[in-house]
């Protein structure tokens, strides 16, 4: 379920949040801070005497995922989980460099990595009508995880514009690493909006998590 | 200050076809243009952010309190919001109506007594 959430200050210089269902994607940043901006002339609420939405703080997209475990009333879903662990992967078990056609946003996925312990990293061919440039960094999230099966979680995006149409990669994460990564990950989702470098391979970096943690721990 | 009609809870999440009810009913009892208006503009932002589509809500509405009830500051001042609702012929009118040379005479008039006449003489007073 996703939310779009946005934080106004009020007339006495507090802040507020507000959050509203079932946002729209396809608007760029400034036209949501416009929207919001045009809802702040109002005066319109008010709690006591103090007046709300006086000032536009911050708006984001905010994004829950749900797992059921179980459930007495609905013996499907207590099955599903019990499944859940074994179809997790092998649900999604697709070869190495093997194309889904994904009709909806016109995409194309292509599994680029692809260990024992799931796919890790895939590759998304955008229709040559897209901009991706153009897009905000929020649509491309959107359309990216909107195309994802339930289990995984986005980790990291990163594009590079090799060719005409220009791919844009993503690196799944596994669901057992997601719930303890997610919090940190799935809330910053980085597009490197770098200017694109003809012919270039760019790969992003992964953080040697393990490598830190020793750090942190000997850190005097 | 009288009980909000809506709170933000209830514009945002409310079927339209309820808010419509209850602005109806809000206006046909008050005639209160701005709160009328403050609420649809509330309820366009609704349409802007939401997948719900909301556009050209209560037309009929609007279109009545834009080309019936008498100009004043809170419909000059919202106007613009309902462009989209009104035919370029319709709101040339409108923009007259509204703006009318008369209105915009007598406020130069009101400026001008306050500046030369009413200013000084209240200045004269205090020295």
């Amino acid at each position: 379920m996703r939310r779009l959430v946005a934080v106004f200050e009020n007339s006495h210089g507090k802040r507020h949040r507000w959050s509203m269902d079932e946002p729209v994607y396809n608007k760029t940043p400034e036209e949501i801070k416009a929207a919001l901006e045009k809802f702040t002339t109002l005066n319109l609420f008010e709690k006591g005497k103090i007046k709300l939405f006086q000032k536009v703080v911050s708006a984001k997209y905010v994004e829950t995922f749900e797992t059921p475990i179980f459930d007495e009333f609905d013996q499907g879903v207590t099955e599903k989980s019990a499944q859940f662990q074994t179809d997790r992967v092998s649900a999604f078990k697709i070869e190495k460099n093997s194309t889904i056609e994904v009709s909806k946003k016109g995409l194309t996925i292509r599994i680029a990595d692809d260990s024992l312990d799931g796919i890790k990293q895939m590759e998304l061919d955008f229709p040559t009508g897209e901009d991706i440039f153009m897009m905000s960094e929020a649509a491309i999230t959107a359309a990216v995880t909107e195309i994802l099966p339930d289990e995984t979680a986005l980790a990291d995006i990163y594009y590079d514009e090799v060719t005409e149409p220009a791919n844009l990669h993503l690196i799944k994460e596994d669901f057992e690493q997601e719930i303890a990564e997610s919090k940190e990950l799935k809330e910053k989702p980085k597009v490197n909006k770098e200017s694109p470098e003809a012919g270039k391979y760019r790969r992003k970096k992964r953080i040697n998590h393990k490598l830190l943690e020793r750090f942190n721990k000997y850190k005097p | 200050m009288n009980e909000q009609l809506f709170n933000v809870r209830q514009i945002f999440n409310l079927k339209p076809k309820t808010i419509e009810k209850r602005l109806t009913n809000f206006y046909q009892d008050t005639h209160d243009e701005k709160t009328t208006l403050k609420y649809l503009i509330a309820i366009q932002v609704r349409d802007e952010l939401g997948v719900a589509d909301l556009s050209f809500f209560m037309q009929t509405l609007v279109r009545d309190i834009f080309l019936k009830t008498k100009s004043t500051r809170a419909l000059r001042r919202y106007y613009i919001y309902f462009k989209e609702y009104f035919e370029a012929k319709e709101w040339k009118q409108i923009t007259i109506r509204l703006f009318s040379l008369k209105d915009l005479v007598v406020n130069k008039l009101k400026a001008l007594y306050t500046q030369f006449i009413g200013g000084p003489l209240q200045g004269f007073g205090e020295s």
